[in-house]
């Protein structure tokens, strides 16, 4: 039988998975979801990393587990399916306290739904407190501060306080120190409307300035100005895996076993991916806590 | 062990969601586009849905795929076929499905002024029209209208086709509801020295299905697997190009709605709701051309059979060629590359008598069309024009 497993990814610095085009004044922007313009980073992206990291270890299943390189491709398939790195909490600016993870119900549903098919049946989702929202109304775990009114970039918001312990505990589990990260939240969570989430994901991203210099005149090159946007870091995304039995020729591997060789890629003294561009300027570096297997101990 | 599900293997409808994406490549190799991108086919192949159900009870039998691949008598090919042979399975589909009901692809004589507004239907014109084919009673609409795009149909709008009307607008479902076209760049990168490597920069067009949009297949045949106890309700399972994960789940079969045709019917049209293999092209396999006088002027028809009964295909509406190909798992090599009829052309027929539309229409109606039955191609529904 395939076995899954539930990635948590926490973003530690900027990352950028770029989509090679350009959008208006954005040179460089991020890869986001065609229908809710979510940012997300696409599972081949996801996957090219994971292999990439398993080819640095020098692992020897790297062929089993990923598949064979491109000249090779017809030999076998890989027997690890990813799926794309999906937004869970986007880290928004706060112009009256620290920055807010904020999300929305839409996206917590969507959350649970994944957790639910891949066989993890406690997943919360913010259903029941989706009638208090609007558009200047956001909810935030009771006890976590007593503001009653945020700002998240130039909107305020009306601040509820509900007790979201159950929702917060789910989210913790995303976090490699599941504690800490329960504490944070309760402070820095925020749940906006579906429509508000829209907005900031789409416009609350940093667009950074570029230049490349000539290094002998230290003057900037001609035309070499571009716009880049990025994830910021503390995003958290989720990924999906799931593993199906070698495909290779003779090998008769199962699926626990090419889940256990994925998941072995992030020890718990070094649990880091790096996803997406610019390694060598340090982005794109994740945190990985594997949130639910269907390998026990795992 | 799963608990076993409360429907029989008789006859049952596999649900397939989406986790993120979907890429079902179009026949074309990724060499061969140039600067183009590549296109997904949708709703999926029945192929490549029918793999994904035949590798998930194989994988829930725990059955050895090299032993499988090797033996030609291995047990489980009398559970669940071969990539040639298909029986005990049958399958009916693929369709897309909304909220969990099925929908069924506009027949193509709906057509439309723009947006589904202004909605009409062609009919055979009265007058023959010379063309290639002969003098032919070609497809006319009354005003001018234009095809709808992309267009599913609630069983109520297919329903309202087949007994001659026009689908309200909460009857269309447009794809551009359902389901997002998702461009994407990919590289590939050299592990080693950390960069792309040239010449493999590639684009595809991935799909992203709304809330609540599944493609659904109804499945035949799984009692032996059934009684295995190993088959769950539910799961996961790779589907189509990429890797790409689906949830799959299983439900009770969905049955075709039933349609009163006039008792004094004589002309059918069958509309097709699967795509439809045909060695003769758009012609159903069984028909010839036949010339007919006519008011003292020579007429082209197609004479065949359809449940036993003459009948006379007057024209047809047809879609753009469909090209299925896809990958032998098995033998590591691309399948032969065919054209297929595609979902939503109609057929009209001119019947002797009344009573043979009514025997076609009870004996034709959900039938099949055509070969690779088996395989669900050439599924029709019986209406009147």
């Amino acid at each position: 039988m395939m076995q899954h497993a539930l990635l948590g990814l926490t973003a530690e610095t900027s990352l950028h998975a770029g989509t090679g085009r350009r959008t208006g004044v954005i040179d460089l922007p991020i890869m986001r979801e065609a229908h809710t313009h979510w940012p997300c980073v696409y599972g081949s992206a996801v996957k090219g990393a994971l292999r990439s990291q398993a080819q640095r270890l020098g692992h020897a299943w790297l062929t089993e587990v990923f598949g064979p390189d491109t000249n090779n491709a017809s030999d076998h398939a890989g027997a690890l399916t990813v799926g794309d790195a999906r937004l869970l909490l986007l880290p928004v600016r706060s112009l009256n306290s620290h920055f807010k993870w904020v999300t929305c119900p839409a996206l917590l549903r969507r959350a649970k739904a994944d957790a639910l098919r891949l066989g993890i049946t406690d997943a919360q989702d913010a259903e029941d407190i989706k009638r208090v929202l609007s558009d200047d109304t956001a909810v935030a775990p009771h006890g976590g501060g007593s503001e009653t009114q945020v700002f998240l970039e130039e909107f305020s918001f009306s601040v509820q306080r509900p007790n979201l312990s159950a929702l917060v505990a789910w989210l913790a589990r995303f976090g490699t120190d599941e504690a800490a990260f329960a504490e944070q939240l309760k402070a820095q969570l925020m749940i906006v409307s579906d429509d508000m989430f829209n907005h900031l994901a789409s416009f609350a991203t940093p667009v950074t300035p570029h230049i490349a210099i000539h290094n002998d005149r230290k003057v900037v090159k001609d035309g070499a100005l571009w716009y880049e946007e990025t994830l910021p870091p503390d995003t958290v995304l989720y990924v999906a895996l799931a593993a199906n039995r070698s495909r290779a020729k003779d090998s008769a591997q199962s699926a626990a076993w090419v889940l256990e060789q994925a998941l072995s890629l992030f020890p718990q003294e070094r649990p880091y991916v790096q996803l997406g561009g610019n390694e060598t300027v340090g982005m794109g570096w994740c945190r990985v806590r594997t949130v639910d297997s269907s390998i026990k101990g795992a | 062990m799963q608990p076993k599900p409360a429907f029989s293997g008789d006859a049952q409808t596999w649900q397939f969601e989406p986790l993120d994406t979907w890429f079902f490549r179009e026949s074309r190799p990724l060499e061969s586009v140039g600067g183009a991108q590549l296109t997904s086919q949708f709703p999926p192949p029945v192929r490549t849905l029918v793999g994904a159900i035949r590798t998930t009870i194989g994988d829930a039998l725990g059955v050895n795929w090299q032993d499988y691949q090797s033996q030609p008598d291995h047990p489980l090919r009398a559970q669940m076929g071969s990539p040639t042979e298909l029986a005990p399975l049958r399958i009916e589909g693929p369709y897309l499905m909304q909220n969990g009901q099925r929908l069924y692809p506009a027949p193509l004589v709906v057509m439309g002024k723009s947006e589904g507004t202004g909605m009409t239907r062609l009919a055979p014109s009265e007058t023959p029209v010379r063309c290639d084919l002969g003098r032919v009673h070609l497809p006319k609409a009354a005003e001018r209208v234009k095809p709808l795009d992309e267009c599913w149909l609630t069983a109520q709008g297919l329903v309202a086709v087949l007994e001659g009307k026009v689908p309200s607008e909460d009857q269309m479902c447009k794809a551009k509801s359902m389901v997002h076209a998702e461009p994407r760049l990919g590289i590939a990168l050299d592990g080693h020295a950390r960069r792309p490597l040239n010449g493999l920069l590639y684009q595809t067009r991935h799909l992203r299905l709304k809330e609540g949009v599944s493609v659904g297949l109804t499945v035949r045949g799984l009692d032996l697997a059934e009684k295995s106890g190993q088959l769950g309700p539910k799961g996961v399972a790779r589907l189509g190009g990429e890797g790409r994960l689906a949830a799959w789940s299983r439900h009770t079969e969905q049955k075709l709605p039933q349609v009163s045709l006039k008792q004094d019917a004589k002309r059918l049209m069958l509309t097709l709701l699967t795509p439809a293999r045909f060695s003769q092209g758009w012609l159903p396999d069984g028909f010839e051309q036949k010339q007919k006088t006519c008011n003292g002027e020579d007429v082209t028809g197609w004479c065949g059979k359809l449940a036993d009964r003459s009948v006379t295909l007057v024209c047809a509406v047809t879609g753009k060629p469909l090209r299925q190909g896809g990958w032998d798992m098995a033998t590591h090599q691309p399948r032969d590359l065919y054209g297929l009829v595609p979902a939503g052309s109609c057929y009209f027929f001119e019947l002797d008598s009344a009573e043979d539309a009514q025997a076609i229409a009870k004996a034709c109606h959900g039938g099949q069309l055509g070969h690779d039955q088996a395989w669900g191609y050439g599924q029709v529904a019986v209406g009147v024009w």
